[in-house]
């Protein structure tokens, strides 16, 4: 470009020329304005989250082990190796029952929660902020929270299992107990999360509606059944959607509870992956499930989104 | 729904009202206690002497008050230097998010541009996929860069992690402006920059606040990322430093759960500062309160 050198010489007499070139500098400014004022932030996310899961795909193309340096190129090997594995199957119908059960408890016992505390009374605030610590707890802590009231010698459980006259239990030993008590850990976080949601929603809900039910006198089942849960669809959606996402992100509280056992009955997705990954060595495998894993989530979201689309506008077609 | 109920009825069932509200109190306290027994077990336990943890039948309340787990904490395991570790990363992190944030959150709020719909998307989906996904090609980048077991790795990773939610919950909160505030500063001459610092910034304060607390928490509450990523005290942070109190003979509950106690403080602590805005930074931005 001759730029330089041109604006040297007419910049030195011409006051004109050069407010020109600033404004034309600020038109520049203006234009890109949005990609520059992103691109630290693009910069950081693409080289740090994108650039790594790309990575990982390509990772997933190779033998790639740890203690190896040949990473001879395998195609989908390791994808059929992860789907074939018996292991891999039973882990991922665990961590899909695993999330429609958390998902159940946590809906059922946060709408009714929610309801209730959506009624004006006398201290209200206070139980709101209180009901919110545990999903603030970092998931370790609550792990180690449930590992400790779950100890099959001097855990509370055991300790009031006792008290009234029961045997103790081995919570963290026999599979079964094991799942119960990782479920619990579980919604004990999700719980508090979901139901500050429906809050939002009850609170955001529409009068009128249900000033029109009282007067034709619905009950309050019905009211809750046919106008409450209908006009909080969106809100529940995104719950629902945010719930999915991360019960498939499930890691902290298995590896302080349980470490995947006994056997594989508490292991979830991404415990598994951390497995083949850190103790196993097999880069290429653990790369092939991370794949395999972000396709599901994002499979599993689809309906959702579909479903929350032609919802949206079938009520736009209403009103 | 309740409350329709109650404008309706006015005074006169107000004796009906008594006994809902009752209602409502003992089944929100028998709730709420039950969501309580973790947290305030660990409390009790932090201060017991050790005959009473290690015992097979209930004792509700500690016959004696015990700090000495407290002490071990810091004099017979590396506490300090968990929280201090975790305390540098924690605000380096809170910084380059409210540095970066700003600008892409206004121009993804002001501007219609090319690419707009894919950059949405993108950021959403990086808040889906499982870190874990991440970690493994990250600790491998990392390793190439030598950079495992720095604070500059971890302060970078937690900012990425980060900032597709800072973003997303700035941005609702610059949507909320009224657009003529930046709109005639612009007219006037001031540069974008300009008008992010000097009116938007200003202006979302409380959006900036629950952002800062909610990467904090994020970053506190941590432990893959420094599990990967660091594997000596000097940058080992509080959530992996609980994991040091698994011994191989067992778990020393004593210490460990008054290490628990010491790393929920904060978190008890900006709950009651943010609680107003944790809806909106927890869904993105999706629900508003």
């Amino acid at each position: 470009m001759a730029g330089p050198a041109e604006n040297r010489i007419i910049g030195i007499e011409s006051g004109r020329e050069r407010v020109s070139l600033r404004s034309r500098l600020d038109a520049w400014q203006t234009r890109y304005a949005p990609y520059w004022l992103l691109l630290p932030a693009l910069g950081i996310i693409g080289a740090v989250l994108l650039y790594p899961l790309v990575h990982a795909l390509y990772i997933s193309f190779l033998d790639y082990k740890l203690a190896r340096s040949a990473r001879p190129f395998v195609g989908l090997g390791n994808y059929i190796e992860a789907m074939t594995s018996a292991s891999f199957g039973t882990v991922l119908v665990q961590n899909i029952i695993f999330a429609v059960v958390c998902i159940l408890v946590e809906f059922t016992v946060a709408m009714s929660t929610a309801l209730l505390l959506n009624r004006q009374f006398r201290g209200r605030a206070i139980y709101r902020v209180f009901f919110l610590l545990p999903m603030l707890t970092a998931p370790v802590l609550a792990g180690f929270n449930w590992r400790w009231i779950f100890n099959d010698r001097f855990g509370l459980m055991n300790q009031i299992f006792i008290g009234v006259g029961l045997a103790p239990q081995a919570w963290l030993v026999e599979p079964n107990l094991a799942r119960l008590s990782i479920v619990i850990a579980t919604v004990w976080q999700g719980i508090p999360f979901v139901m500050i949601l429906m809050l939002a929603g009850l609170q955001a809900l529409p009068q009128p509606p249900f000033e029109a039910a009282i007067v034709d006198g619905a009950t309050a089942w019905q009211r809750l059944r046919m106008l409450t849960l209908p006009l909080m669809r969106p809100v529940i959606a995104v719950a629902l959607a945010l719930r999915i996402i991360d019960l498939f992100r499930v890691f902290d509280v298995i590896y302080i509870m349980t470490l995947g056992g006994p056997g594989h009955a508490t292991e979830l997705l991404p415990f598994y992956i951390y497995r083949a990954a850190f103790s196993q060595s097999q880069f290429g495998l653990a790369s092939a499930l991370s794949w395999i894993t972000v396709f599901i989530t994002i499979v599993l979201l689809i309906p959702l989104f579909l479903n929350e689309r032609s919802g949206a506008e079938s009520e736009k077609l209403n009103t | 729904m309740t409350s329709q109920a109650r404008t309706s009825r006015g005074f006169r069932f107000s004796g009906r009202r008594l006994a809902e509200d009752t209602a409502t109190y003992v089944v929100l306290s028998v709730v709420l206690l039950i969501m309580m027994t973790p947290i305030l077990w660990l409390i009790l336990t932090s201060i017991r002497p050790l005959v009473e943890i290690a015992s097979t039948r209930l004792i509700l309340i500690p016959r004696r008050l015990v700090l000495d787990n407290y002490l071990a904490v810091f004099r017979d395991y590396e506490m300090a230097a968990y929280l201090q570790n975790t305390l540098i990363v924690c605000g380096g992190v809170i910084a380059s998010n409210m540095v970066i944030g700003p600008p892409a959150a206004y121009a993804m709020s002001r501007y219609r541009f090319r690419g707009e719909k894919a950059v949405l998307f993108g950021l959403v989906f990086m808040r889906m996929i499982p870190l874990v996904a991440v970690i493994l090609p990250l600790f491998i980048i990392f390793s190439t860069l030598r950079l495992l077991n720095s604070y500059a790795a971890l302060i970078i990773a937690h900012t990425a992690f980060k900032l597709p939610v800072t973003i997303w919950l700035l941005r609702a909160f610059i949507t909320d402006l009224p657009r003529e505030l930046d709109d005639s500063a612009r007219v006037d001459g001031a540069s974008p920059l300009g008008v992010i610092v000097r009116i938007v910034i200003p202006l979302i304060k409380p959006g900036l606040a629950a952002t800062a607390v909610l990467a904090f928490l994020a970053t506190w509450n941590d432990l893959l990322v420094t599990l990967v990523l660091s594997n000596t005290i000097k940058t080992e942070m509080v959530a992996l430093g609980l994991t040091k109190f698994v011994l191989e003979y067992g778990v020393a509950w004593g210490p460990l759960t008054a290490a628990g106690v010491l790393m929920f403080i904060p978190t008890v602590v900006f709950v009651f500062i943010a609680e107003r805005y944790l809806v909106r930074g927890l869904t993105m931005g999706a629900v508003k309160e």
